[in-house]
């Protein structure tokens, strides 16, 4: 191959070339293109002459796409940004007029480079003023809430129990980070500490330096001089710190505990804060299963498994209980025997740990599967004694009408499934203290947190709901991936994406099947 | 771009997000090197932002990007010495084309000799079509990638350029043309499948 195969753009082209090439384009009459086509029907050469044309265009699909960069889109409005910054020599109308693009540029998720002089950019007073404003909206919140009674504040800050609430929210994550601006009234350094920040907590400063503006005058003068008054305190960190996070708080309070925190009698006022604490402590706890990572779920899975092990091994009737009634229920429910087993298990597993009916355990399918009455209206006893039977109203459940209890089964008590439920005692502190050993470091800080009070029957309290939380969030994932592996051919094929189930189309039949079961036991730990 | 002549940053920021995937495709091919695409790109830019109170209302954004980008590919190739100076109403360019048809010429005399053990896959087809390209002069190129990738009519990409309709018909014919005869060798070789894949 040479270059003089090459067309150069003086050089003239074929005019069936140029007459193909705008007829691929588009770019033809109505007339011509009729013509063309005609052509295209009749010789073979003008066909085979398209075709080859095609073929160079179509191979441009193989130049690749450009991602997006954000480091590039970044750089270009940093450039940008030091096109606009103001010069010295520059009038302060030419200033004005730079300002607002100069502000809106620092916090419009703009960056700013090195190249932005702090000494040019400080010699402007407005300017100054402005970056002074920037830091004071940081902690807008904390000085609409709280800058009037720093006493309050302060003792808050000397409450224990504050202290560790704040340290468990700080460590399963519910406490958005310490604020970096207004720790110094330099405004240099606070340049520097915005160039700093991520582009959404600029565009979050900005939020809160358009709501500040909004305000009339007085209450934006209110709030400087609140600011000025922290900055004097001797304390002024620790007390900014307590009043950041004093409104992140308060702002998940109920009406009824904000007023109650509210009231201008000292003691009710302490009293409602306790209360709230402590109701934050709890609520910290409930949701201590979803700040667990599924690893450690698993690993936990795993360790109750040993603890059902040990179990059934001290108990060989327990086995026999779960084979009768996985063959009662399958039956009844005209499900496979596998199915009603491993469901079963997780069932009764769940029993270990924890003793709310079984409705109220599992709000999906599974209870449907075993609809057993109790006195609580689910399966299995309550903490107290034995007492089976039909539920709170006097009904039995089931297709029968309940006439045999649940359906299939002889009667409740008698049944496979009450024998199972009834046979198993709640999990043991001990036991319980044993899976600890399942969990990562992280996990465990996490737990030692959550648990960090000043009482030893707190603690345990504490430390036996959050691994029961966890233990039955193991035993639930393992639940939802037997019900999605019990799923049918075509409704694990409809739940793929779309790009799976184009790839799944092309293969034959025995391995389009092999690949929607792999994929289906992949999800979670058997 | 309205907004951004009202010196509107944010809008600006949308603006580069949007196109620059797009302008850095572009100058790939367009700049002297592939590796100076994003360096090029933002010049682009910097320059958009510098003229933006000179954009006119009306005008397509498109055609004014990329009419600036063509020219600071241009004088990119041009700074970096390795293009003759072109007097853009008289003379075609005189392309560069040595590096990239030497290259190309030397893979398919090497296919056409040896049995076709394989076809070229991946990033080889990529690099093939990407010298194929190369091989072209700068203004077919531009013209190819303004049509392939911007999906320009005639009448845009004539704008975009400076050029007639007609110089831009037959500019693209000309670049259609080239690239069959560059990748013709290489599928008659079978190294590469005169089928693309789907």
């Amino acid at each position: 191959m040479s270059e003089s195969v090459i067309l150069q753009d003086d050089q003239p082209v074929d005019p069936d070339d140029e007459l193909l090439v705008s007829f691929m384009d588009g770019e033809l009459s109505q007339t011509d293109r009729k013509r063309v086509e005609k052509r295209l029907v009749d010789e073979k050469n003008f066909r085979e002459r398209l075709q080859s044309l095609q073929t160079g265009w179509e191979w441009l699909d193989e130049l690749p796409e450009e991602s997006s960069s954000e480091q590039l889109v970044a750089s270009t409005i940093e450039l940008v940004v030091t096109d606009i910054a103001p010069s010295p020599s520059q009038t302060k109308r030419n200033l004005s007029d730079s300002r607002k693009p100069f502000l809106v540029a620092l916090l419009c998720g703009l960056g700013l480079v090195g190249g932005v002089s702090g000494v040019v950019a400080m010699r402007n007073a407005e300017l100054r003023k402005e970056i002074e404003d920037v830091a004071i909206v940081e902690h807008l919140d904390a000085y609409e809430l709280g800058g009037n009674d720093i006493e309050f504040l302060r003792e808050l800050a000397r409450n224990p129990r504050w202290s560790q609430m704040l340290n468990a929210q700080r460590d399963v994550g519910r406490l958005q980070p310490p604020a970096l601006l207004g720790q110094t009234d330099d405004p240099d350094q606070n340049l520097d500490l915005i160039k700093s920040l991520p582009q959404n907590q600029r565009r979050q400063l900005e939020s809160q330096l358009k709501k500040f503006r909004s305000y009339a005058p007085s209450r934006q003068r209110s709030i400087r001089e609140i600011a000025k008054s922290v900055s004097q305190q001797s304390d002024q960190s620790t007390l900014l710190a307590t009043m950041d996070a004093y409104a992140q708080w308060y702002d998940t309070l109920t009406d009824d505990q904000k007023d109650g925190i509210r009231s201008n009698d000292s003691d009710k006022r302490q009293a409602a804060v306790e209360d709230a604490i402590e109701s934050t402590l709890d609520g910290l706890l409930k949701r201590s299963g979803t700040m667990i990572s599924s690893e450690n779920l698993d690993q936990l899975y795993f360790g109750l498994t040993l603890v059902w092990v040990a179990r059934t091994n001290e108990d060989p009737k327990l086995l026999r209980s779960l084979s009768e009634a996985s063959k009662s229920v399958a039956i009844a429910r005209q499900v496979n025997v596998d199915y009603a087993a491993k469901m079963l298990k997780l069932v009764a597993m769940s029993q270990l740990v924890d003793d709310r009916p079984l409705p109220e355990r599992f709000r999906n399918g599974i209870s449907s599967l075993i609809r057993s009455p109790s006195r609580s209206g689910g399966p299995g006893p309550s903490r107290g004694p034995d007492t089976g039977g039909p539920n709170r109203d006097g009904r039995m459940s089931g297709r029968d009408g309940g006439r045999r209890g649940v359906s299939g089964f002889p009667g409740v008590r008698d049944s496979p499934l009450a024998k199972l439920f009834l046979g198993l005692s709640p999990i043991t502190d001990t036991e319980l203290e044993s899976l600890t050993e399942f969990l990562d470091d992280e996990t465990l800080d996490d737990l030692d947190s959550l648990t960090n009070l000043k009482h030893e029957i707190d603690r345990q309290f504490a430390f036996e709901s959050i691994m029961r939380i966890w233990c039955f969030e193991a035993i639930r994932r393992q639940v939802t991936a037997i019900e999605q592996d019990n799923r049918s051919m075509l409704e694990k094929y409809l739940s793929k994406e779309e790009g799976d189930r184009d790839r799944l189309d092309l293969l034959p039949p025995d391995e389009l099947k092999r690949g929607l079961d792999q994929s289906s036991r992949s999800f979670g730990r058997r | 771009m309205l907004r951004v002549r009202e010196d509107d940053a944010a809008a600006y920021e949308e603006l580069v997000r949007k196109f620059h995937p797009r302008l850095v495709r572009l100058m790939r091919t367009m700049g002297p090197r592939p590796d100076l695409a994003e360096d090029l790109t933002q010049e682009t830019f910097m320059r958009v932002w510098r003229a933006r109170h000179r954009y006119e209302a009306g005008a397509k954004f498109s055609t004014w990007l990329f009419t600036i980008a063509g020219n600071v590919a241009r004088n990119s190739a041009r700074s970096l010495g390795r293009r003759h100076e072109v007097n853009e109403v008289d003379a075609p360019s005189l392309p560069d084309t040595s590096g990239a048809m030497g290259i190309l010429a030397s893979n398919a005399l090497e296919a056409s000799g040896q049995m076709p053990t394989r076809l070229v896959e991946g990033a080889e087809r990529a690099e093939v079509v990407r010298l194929a390209v190369q091989a072209l002069g700068e203004r077919q190129r531009m013209a190819l990638m303004l049509s392939r990738f911007e999906n320009m009519s005639y009448a845009e990409i004539a704008e975009t350029m400076g050029l007639t309709t007609k110089a831009v018909k037959s500019l693209l014919s000309r670049a259609r043309v080239n690239l069959r005869e560059v990748l013709q060798p290489y599928i008659d070789a079978g190294v590469i499948s005169n089928e693309v894949d789907p």
